[in-house]
């Protein structure tokens, strides 16, 4: 099974109090395959995070399907519906206020081990070895989040994310709070994630020089719905849409 | 164009605070002034010192009990420094005005946006209410909102991010400052509503001869809209001039890695990119010489211990960098990799 996860015919509107109903995703289908990244930009409010977190189980769509390694995820087991939470992760735009401040580092990566049961024995070590992997040190281990940079954080943030193992990480602004120094550093950090594990990504982005260098295909999206889907090359050379042109081509 | 009128000089200005008895520098040596109508650019990264020189500007810098700022910052023939609270009450608002990054925060959640631009008018200019009520409504149309009326009723939460930050320009404007000073006021925004606001900002210098400072941490913003740059790096100012010609030639190598970082369009996609490695300095243990020289590839010896003057590359163009020192002979590096 080569799609990691597929949405079909999603709908997520918000009841207002005066009774205005918010169409904040509305009837979207997409999929993306294994390793794949696939891009997802539009104006604020268009409905990228909704949609971002309705992939992750945070918001219950009023209708469609969303299907991860070929099954709905309706109709998965507890077993299964566990296994899926290691598999698909989050990194969030705000680094820092996105961990626990009151957890150290160690706390923050052994916390999902612990509830997925993982490297019962060597978790130390894993731990310490994800550091490495994102670049920190063994000697942030008994740190409190607040005692780092914004990078930094966004790092442990990543770390976080890779310690379960999974397949699929959706990036939610994952630089956009950070130095243009260190940007550069995150980006080819989450490109070498990718190349090493295979993984996918859906990479929510405002940045579309950024979003155009880590995407394999594009998603533009406008008041709810995606007005055109096509391969990063194509939506730029080629668009399609008025809009696309408008919202790509406007610098 | 009238001959350059300098609206606001700061000279020599440092700022640091104390935390349990370490002194930790935020601003540690900076000059610089503004021409009248000028747009003048502050890039760097977070925590170089930005928005402390523009706090030390309005005479805000809140949050620390123990905050020492020497130097002087003379707007027009005034020395701000000397001013008490309540002379510097009538300065800032109303001749030196400030735009932040976060509206929500800036705004009174509880009032209806366009009271807020009354009450400021109201404040500095003691004006009537009726006659407040039409110059915020002006203020709002200023800005680029049509429908003024219809907005004047509406609250902060009622706004996009794009609309929010037209109404604390609006605000800011409502008296005709002098000066205008954006901290960040874009990077929370699309690259849409960035350009718009970017457009707004150029539109009122344009039309009003505003002074604007514009601190970003953004290069990408400020060509084709910003005259002049200053960079920033660990508290002081490392590379200063014309933005174009900076862009022209980027020459502090802390500069140059920025722009090529961003300028990265040659690529093949999931390329690697170019990065300055290692972090911007922790400001409670700054190098005592060049800030820079943990990251830079070009360091000498001098660079550990001794700070470089600034040294003029061209026509206004500065830097602080010893690898532009008349006897430096390593000539070489300067813009090697940069074409
Ligand atoms: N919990 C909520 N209740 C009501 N409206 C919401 C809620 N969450 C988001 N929205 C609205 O849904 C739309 C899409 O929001 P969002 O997905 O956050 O946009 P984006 O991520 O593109 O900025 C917006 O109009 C937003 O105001
Ligand atoms: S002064 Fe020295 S360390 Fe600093 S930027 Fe120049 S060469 Fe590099
Ligand atoms: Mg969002």
């Amino acid at each position: 099974m080569d799609k990691i996860l597929e949405i079909k015919n999603v709908k997520k509107y918000f009841k207002l109090a005066n009774k205005k109903i918010i169409k904040a995703v509305d009837d979207i289908s997409f999929n993306i395959k294994k390793g794949e990244t696939l891009g997802l930009v539009g104006e604020s409010g268009c409905g990228k995070t909704t949609l971002g977190k309705i992939i992750m189980g945070i918001y219950k769509p009023e209708r469609g399907q969303i299907i991860f390694f070929g099954k709905d995820i309706h109709l998965m087991d507890r077993i299964e519906y566990r296994n899926l939470s290691r598999k698909r992760q989050m990194i969030f735009q705000d680094g820092l206020s996105a961990l626990n401040p009151r957890m150290t580092v160690k706390d923050i990566l052994e916390e999902g081990m612990e509830i997925h049961k993982l490297y019962v024995d060597n978790r130390i070590k894993k731990v310490v070895e994800l550091l490495e992997i994102v670049g920190l040190t063994r000697d942030s281990l008994y740190r409190y989040p607040h005692e780092f940079s914004i990078g930094q954080a966004q790092r442990i943030g990543i770390a976080r994310a890779l310690a379960l193992d999974p397949k699929f990480i959706i990036l939610d602004e994952p630089i956009s709070s950070l130095d243009v120094s260190i940007q550069a550093q995150i980006i080819n950090l989450l490109l070498e994630i990718q190349r090493e594990r295979n993984l996918s990504y859906l990479l929510i982005g405002h940045d579309l020089d950024i979003v155009r260098h880590m995407s394999d295909r594009i998603a533009i999206m406008k008041s709810g719905k995606i007005v055109e889907l096509s391969s990063t090359e194509e939506a730029w050379n080629n668009p399609n849409h008025p809009y696309t042109k408008m919202f790509l081509l406007q610098e | 164009m009238k001959e350059r009128e300098k609206v606001l000089e700061v000279k020599n200005l440092k700022v640091s605070f104390n935390s349990n008895g370490h002194e930790l520098k935020a601003v540690q040596d900076i000059s610089f002034y503004l021409n009248r109508g000028e747009i003048l650019a502050i890039v760097g990264e977070s925590g170089s010192g930005k928005s402390i020189t523009a706090q030390s500007i309005m005479g805000i810098i809140q949050d620390y009990t123990s905050v020492k700022r020497e130097g002087n910052i003379i707007y027009k023939d005034l020395d701000l420094t000397t001013l008490s609270e309540k002379e510097m009450g009538t300065i800032r608002g109303s001749k030196i005005a400030m735009v932040f990054q976060n509206y929500s925060s800036s705004l009174n959640p509880t009032m209806k946006i366009g009271k807020q631009i009354q009450e400021s008018l109201i404040k500095h200019q003691d004006l009537q209410k009726a006659i407040a009520y039409k110059k915020s409504i002006e203020a709002l149309r200023r800005v680029g909102i049509k429908n003024p009326e219809e907005w004047y009723y509406q609250y902060p939460h009622q706004l996009s991010g794009g609309m929010g930050q037209r109404v604390m320009i609006a605000i800011a404007l409502a008296c005709n400052p002098d000066i205008l000073i954006c901290d960040e006021p874009t990077t929370a925004l699309d690259i849409n509503n960035q350009r718009q606001i970017i457009n707004l900002l150029e539109e009122i210098q344009d039309k009003l001869s505003t002074s604007i400072i514009f601190i970003t941490h953004n290069l990408k913003l400020i060509n084709n809209f910003a005259h002049r740059l200053l960079i920033m790096y660990g508290g002081l100012i490392v590379e200063r001039g014309p933005v174009k010609e900076i862009e022209k030639n980027p020459s502090h190598p802390y500069t140059r890695g920025l722009y090529k970082s961003i300028l990265q369009r040659e690529l093949r996609p999931k390329e690697k990119l170019y990065t300055i490695e290692g972090s911007p300095p922790n400001i409670k243990n700054l190098p005592k010489g060049c800030p820079f020289y943990p990251r830079c590839q070009y360091a000498m010896k001098i660079c550990v211990n001794t700070r470089a003057e600034e040294i003029e590359v061209k026509d206004g163009h500065k830097v602080a960098c010893w690898l532009y020192h008349h006897l430096c002979q390593r000539t070489e590096k300067r813009g090697e990799d940069f074409g």
